[in-house]
C-alpha cells in the first residue's frame, strides 16, 4: 500500500517537473508506461490462455492403447507350462507362495494358482479370481476356482502390445485422482513439495530452503518448485535454465492455482510427469511409468516400488533403475526416510522398503513397440475406420488378434534359420505372416529378420514375384473345369514357345531343366513341371486364371500376360497370405483382420469387426488342389518339411522360386494356420536360394514351433472318391490290384470300367451302384 | 430296369453312407508301408536341385507318387471334436440370442470358433445368428461354410441347406432357394 502510494508520489512529482521542462518527453513516458502494461497484461492474458488451453486439452490426450488376445484356458487346451509362464510373464503377474493379490501366482510342478486381473472384455467385465490349473503332457488337464468348482473356459487378462501415440512420441496411461494411491500422494507430498495444500502456486519458503539446503551440500539436492511448478514446468518441455523461464513458470503456476482445484492439478501433475525414456517414446505419468518399469498397474504397486517412482521424479535418467541401480536404491531410501521422518510410514516399514528390491522388469533397454510390423498392420487397418487424431487422443482400448507367443516362436524359428542361411557378407532379409486360417485372423507379422526393429515392413511393403506360389490358382482354374480336367488327366511336360501380344516369344522352362513327358496333373502341381503348368494354363485360358486370382482375394490390378502362369506377379506376402487363406478354408474367403474390438476409454463397446466369410471358390475344386498340395509336402518340392514336421501332419504347401533365385518363398498351411514366407534381398540382387532351400525350412521351423493342428481335409458332397486303376486311369475297386482311391467331382469320374473288373469278380451292389450312376 | 431302379432308390442312403466310410477305410494296406518306409531327408538337400537329387525312371516316379498320394491320410484326431470349453460358449450364445442380444451371440460363436475352428456346428449356429439379423448373404455363406466342415453329418447338412433355402427365399433368389430345399431333401 505504502509502496504504491509512494510511487504515484513520484509520478505526480515527475509529471510537475516534465510539465516544466518538456511536454513531448511526458507523453512519451505515458505512451511507454501504457503500452508495457498493455503488454504486461497481454502477455499475462496469453499466458493464461495457454495454461488453460494445455490444461483441459492436453491433460485427456491418450493414445489409443493395443491389446493381443487374450490366452483362453481351459480344460483340453494344448497349451505348455512354458506358454503360461511366458503369458503370465508378459502380463506382469509376480510369482508368489500364495497368489492374494490380483496379477500374482505360484507354482508347484504341473500345478499353478492364478490370480486373476479383473479385465473389461468387450463382452463384459471379468471379475479376478484364483484359478487352480493343472498341467500335464503339453495341455491343461484341470481347470477350477480354488474353492474347489469346475470352471469350464476362463481367459487372462490382454496382454498389451502397444499404444498409438501422436507424432511427439508421447505416451500416458491415464490416471484419475481417485486412482492415485494414498502412499503415493503422500510420499509425492512429502519429498516434493511439503506446503502443496497450503500454497498458491508459488512457495517462497521452500525456494528459500532449497537454497539453504543446496548451499550447504554445494550442489543441487533440493529444489524449490511446487508441484504446480513442475506441473507448468513439464507442459512445456524446455530444458532451457533461465530466469525468465522461472519467472514464466511462477506466473502460470499462480494462474493455474487461481483456475483449478488442487486434486484437479494434482491428477494432472500424475499423468504429466516425465518419468523415463523408451527409446523415442517419451513416460510420462505415473500410471505408464507402473507399467514401463513393473509392468502392472499403479493400483498393484506396493511401498517400495511406490517409493521408487516418486524417487524417479527428481531426475528419470539419473536415477535409472535399470541402468543406475545404486543411485535409485539410495534415492528411493531417502524417499523413505522422509515418509519415515513425516510419520507417513512406521521405522520398520521403512527400514524393509528399503531393503527390498528395486523389482523392475528386464526390459533394460525395452523396445519402443515390441511387435512394430504387427503395429503398422493394425494402424493401416485402423485408419480405414478412425482419424488419427482420435487414435492417438482418445484413449480408445483396441483388441487385436495377435498372438504374442505365436509371434515371439516365429521370431526366434526365423533369426535361427536365417542365421544358418547367411553366406558371405550380405544379410538376407526375410519376411512372414501367420494368420488363423478358417477365421483370418492375423496372428503374427515379422517385417525382417531383426525382431521388434521398425524399419522397413516387408511383410506388407515389399512386393516382390510369386514364383511357382501362382500354381494353386492355375490348377483350381483348370479343376473348376471337371469336364475337362481331373487329377489324373495327362498333360504335356514338353518344351513349349508362347508367343505374347506384343510379340515377345517366351520359352518357359523347368527348374530342372528337363522335360518330363505325359505327366498326371496332381504330378505337375506337386512337383511344379513349369512347362505342363503354362500348356494347362494357355489351355485353360488366362482370364481364367486371373479371374480365380481374383476370387481367392487378390485386389491388385493384374496385367495378364502368360508369364504369369509361373509367377510372374508381384505380391506382399500379405497377399500372398490372403490367397492362401482361402484355399486352406477350403475355399471360403475371410478378409485378413488384425482387429477384434474397439472399445471406449471407459470400457463401452465401440465397433466390432466380425468374422465372414464368403464363399469365393468352390469347396470341391479347393479340396482336390489342396490334396494336392498336402501330396507336395508329402512327396513333391515340400517334402524337406519332413526334416521339421511329422508327416501324419498332412501339411499342405507350395514352394516359390523366382529368376536367379532372387525370391525364395513357401506357402502353406496346417488344420488351424496358414503361414507365408519370403526369403530375398532388399536390392533385389540373388538370394541363392529355391524355394525349398530357403523359405522351406524357416516355414517349417516356424510351424514346428507353434503347434499346429493335423490338416484333416473333409470332402465336401460333391466330391466322390472311387477306385481307379492307376495304369488305365479307369475305373476299378478295391479287389482291383494296386487300384487307388482318387477324388472326383461328382459326376465326372470315369465310367469305363479297367481291365481288372471285366474279369467277374464284382457283386451285386456294386453292379446295383453302378447302374444308378449310369441314370 | 424299373424294379432296380426302385431297389437303389431304397438302398441309396445305405450306399452313400458306404462310400462315404470308405474315404476313411485304411485304403491300400500297400501304400501305407511305402509311405512309412520313406526316410526322412536330410535337412541339406535339396528338394529341387537337380544335381543331387537321383532321378528315378519316369514310369517308377508316375506309378510311385499316384500311389503314394490317395492314400487317405491317417486321421489325427489332436482334439475333442466340442469340447466343454465350447459347449459352455454354445450355451451362453444361445442364451444371448434368446434375449436377442445378436451381436453378443455372434462375439460368444466367434469366441468358440477360435478354440475349435472346423466345428461345424458352430458355423451354423453362426449362420442362425446372422439370419435372425437379416444378414441374409452372410447367412448363406456361413451355412456352406458349415457344410464344407460338416462330412458325413447328413442332419448338420439338411440343416444348413435349410437355412440356405430361407436365406435365398428372403432375398427373393426363388430358384436358388428351390435348389437349396432339394439339396435338404437329398440329406434327409
Amino acid at each position: 500500500m505504502r509502496r504504491r502510494s509512494n510511487r504515484s508520489k513520484r509520478k505526480k512529482t515527475k509529471r510537475r517537473c516534465s510539465k516544466k521542462r518538456s511536454p513531448w518527453l511526458r507523453r512519451w513516458l505515458i505512451k511507454i508506461g501504457l503500452l508495457s502494461c498493455l503488454i504486461l497484461a497481454g502477455y499475462t492474458v496469453y499466458l493464461d490462455y495457454v495454461v488453460q488451453r494445455e490444461f483441459s486439452g492436453k491433460r485427456w490426450a491418450v493414445p489409443a492403447r493395443v491389446y493381443g488376445r487374450p490366452l483362453e484356458l481351459y480344460p483340453g487346451a494344448a497349451l505348455t507350462t512354458d506358454q503360461l509362464l511366458g503369458e503370465l510373464k508378459r502380463l506382469g503377474y509376480s510369482s508368489v507362495r500364495y497368489p492374494r493379490q490380483a496379477g500374482s501366482y505360484s507354482r508347484n510342478g504341473g500345478r499353478f494358482l492364478v490370480h486373476t486381473r479383473p479385465f473389461v472384455f468387450w463382452d463384459g467385465k471379468a471379475p479376478g479370481q484364483i484359478l487352480d490349473l493343472q498341467f500335464s503332457a503339453q495341455q491343461i488337464t484341470s481347470l477350477k476356482t480354488v474353492s474347489g468348482k469346475g470352471v469350464g473356459l476362463a481367459r487372462l487378462d490382454a496382454p498389451p502390445v502397444g499404444s498409438i501415440y501422436p507424432a511427439h512420441n508421447e505416451d500416458r496411461v491415464l490416471v484419475q485422482r481417485s486412482e492415485l494411491p494414498d502412499r503415493l500422494v503422500q510420499a509425492l507430498i512429502a519429498v516434493e513439495d511439503r506446503s502443496f495444500y497450503r500454497h498458491f502456486g508459488v512457495d517462497a519458503k521452500a525456494i528459500a530452503r532449497a537454497m539453504w539446503a543446496n548451499l550447504r551440500a554445494r550442489s543441487v539436492v533440493q529444489g524449490g518448485s511446487t508441484l504446480t511448478q513442475q506441473l507448468v514446468k513439464n507442459f512445456f518441455l524446455t530444458r532451457e535454465r533461465s530466469l525468465w523461464r522461472k519467472a514464466n513458470e511462477a506466473v502460470m503456476a499462480l494462474l493455474l492455482e487461481r483456475r483449478y482445484q488442487k486434486d484437479e492439478i494434482l491428477e494432472a501433475y500424475a499423468n504429466e510427469i516425465y518419468l523415463g525414456q523408451d527409446g523415442e517414446r517419451a513416460i510420462h505419468g505415473f500410471g505408464l511409468a507402473s507399467h514401463f518399469y513393473f509392468k502392472r498397474p499403479l493400483h498393484e504397486l506396493d511401498l517400495p516400488r511406490l517409493a521408487l517412482l516418486v524417487a524417479l521424479v527428481r531426475g528419470p535418467s539419473y536415477y535409472d533403475p535399470r541402468r543406475h541401480p545404486e543411485r535409485a536404491k539410495k534415492r528411493r531410501k531417502l524417499v523413505l526416510n522422509i515418509m519415515r521422518d513425516q510419520g507417513l510410514i512406521t521405522h520398520k516399514e521403512a527400514k524393509y522398503a528399503a531393503a527390498a528390491p528395486l523389482g523392475v522388469t528386464g526390459a533394460k533397454g525395452g523396445r519402443t513397440v515390441r511387435f512394430p510390423a504387427f503395429m503398422d498392420l493394425v494402424r493401416r487397418q485402423l485408419h480405414r475406420d478412425y482419424r488419427e487424431e482420435d487414435l492417438n487422443s482418445e484413449g480408445l482400448r483396441i483388441f487385436t488378434t495377435l498372438d504374442p507367443w505365436v509371434q515371439q516362436q516365429a521370431e526366434k524359428a526365423l533369426a535361427a534359420q536365417l542365421a544358418q542361411l547367411d553366406s558371405g557378407r550380405d544379410k538376407l532379409e526375410s519376411a512372414a505372416v501367420i494368420a488363423s486360417s478358417q477365421s483370418g485372423e492375423v496372428l503374427a507379422v515379422l517385417g525382417g529378420r531383426t525382431p521388434g526393429f521398425a524399419g522397413f515392413n516387408r511383410a506388407l511393403d515389399a512386393v516382390r514375384p510369386i514364383g511357382s506360389l501362382v500354381k494353386p490358382a492355375v490348377y483350381l482354374a483348370a479343376l473348376m473345369q471337371p469336364e475337362r480336367y481331373n487329377l489324373l488327366s495327362p498333360l504335356e511336360d514338353e518344351p513349349l514357345s508362347v508367343k505374347s501380344r506384343n510379340g515377345d516369344v517366351w520359352t518357359p522352362k523347368n527348374y530342372d531343366n528337363r522335360a518330363h513327358g505325359s505327366v498326371p496333373l496332381h504330378q505337375a502341381l506337386a512337383h511344379s513341371y513349369n512347362m505342363a503348368t503354362v500348356r494347362l494354363g494357355m489351355s485353360v485360358g488366362l482370364d481364367q486364371v486371373a479371374s480365380r486370382l481374383q476370387d481367392l482375394g487378390l485386389r491388385r490390378p493384374l496385367k495378364v500376360y502368360p508369364s504369369i502362369l509361373l509367377g510372374a506377379i508381384s505380391l506382399t506376402p500379405l497377399e500372398v497370405a490372403q490367397l492362401y487363406q482361402t484355399l486352406a478354408a477350403s475355399g471360403f474367403y475371410s478378409p485378413l483382420r488384425t482387429i477384434r474390438e474397439v472399445l471406449t476409454t471407459e470400457g463401452e463397446p465401440l465397433q466390432r469387426y466380425p468374422l465372414t466369410v464368403k464363399q469365393a471358390v468352390p469347396a470341391d475344386a479347393v479340396y482336390l488342389v489342396n490334396q494336392v498340395l498336402q501330396e507336395a509336402v508329402r512327396s513333391g518340392t515340400g517334402r524337406a518339411l519332413a526334416n521339421y514336421i511329422p508327416p501324419q501332419m498332412n501339411l499342405a504347401g507350395k514352394t516359390g522360386t523366382t529368376d536367379d533365385l532372387r525370391d525364395s518363398w513357401f506357402a502353406g498351411f496346417s488344420g488351424d494356420k496358414v503361414a507365408v514366407v519370403w526369403i530375398g534381398r532388399d536390392d533385389n540382387r540373388p538370394a541363392g536360394l529355391s524355394g525349398s532351400t530357403g523359405a522351406l525350412r524357416v516355414w517349417g521351423k516356424i510351424m514346428q514351433h507353434i503347434q499346429p493342428m493335423a490338416l484333416d481335409l473333409l470332402p465336401p458332397e460333391s466330391i466322390e472318391v472311387v477306385w481307379i486303376d492307376p495304369v488305365s486311369s479307369l475305373r476299378a475297386d478295391a479287389h482291383c490290384r494296386g487300384a487307388i482311391q482318387v477324388p472326383y467331382i461328382r459326376g465326372f469320374s470315369p465310367n469305363e470300367r479297367a481291365p481288372c473288373l471285366s474279369k467277374s469278380n464284382g457283386s451285386v451292389f456294386r453292379d446295383l451302384l453302378e447302374a444308378f450312376w449310369d441314370e | 430296369m424299373n424294379r432296380f431302379a426302385v431297389i437303389g432308390l431304397t438302398l441309396l442312403p445305405v450306399f452313400l453312407t458306404g462310400c462315404i466310410e470308405s474315404a476313411y477305410r485304411a485304403g491300400a494296406p500297400v501304400t501305407d508301408r511305402d509311405h512309412a518306409s520313406i526316410p526322412p531327408l536330410p535337412e541339406t538337400r535339396s528338394a529341387q536341385s537337380p544335381k543331387k537329387q537321383p532321378r528315378p525312371s519316369r514310369a517308377a516316379d508316375n506309378q510311385e507318387v499316384q500311389i503314394a498320394i490317395y492314400t487317405p491320410p491317417p486321421r489325427f484326431k489332436a482334439k475333442p471334436v466340442t469340447s466343454a470349453a465350447v459347449s459352455n460358449l454354445v450355451q451362453r450364445a444361445a442364451e444371448q440370442k434368446n434375449r436377442g442380444d445378436m451381436t453378443g451371440a455372434a462375439a460368444t460363436l466367434e469366441r468358440a470358433l477360435r478354440i475349435e475352428p472346423r466345428n461345424a456346428h458352430l458355423w451354423n449356429q453362426l449362420a442362425q445368428v446372422r439370419l435372425a439379423q437379416r444378414q441374409y448373404g452372410q447367412a448363406e455363406d456361413l451355412a456352406s461354410k458349415s457344410n464344407a466342415l460338416a462330412a458325413a453329418d447328413r442332419d448338420l447338412r439338411r440343416d444348413n441347406w435349410l437355412l440356405i433355402a430361407k436365406a435365398r427365399r428372403s432375398v427373393g433368389n426363388l430358384s436358388g432357394a428351390t435348389l437349396a430345399q432339394n439339396q435338404a431333401n437329398r440329406s434327409r
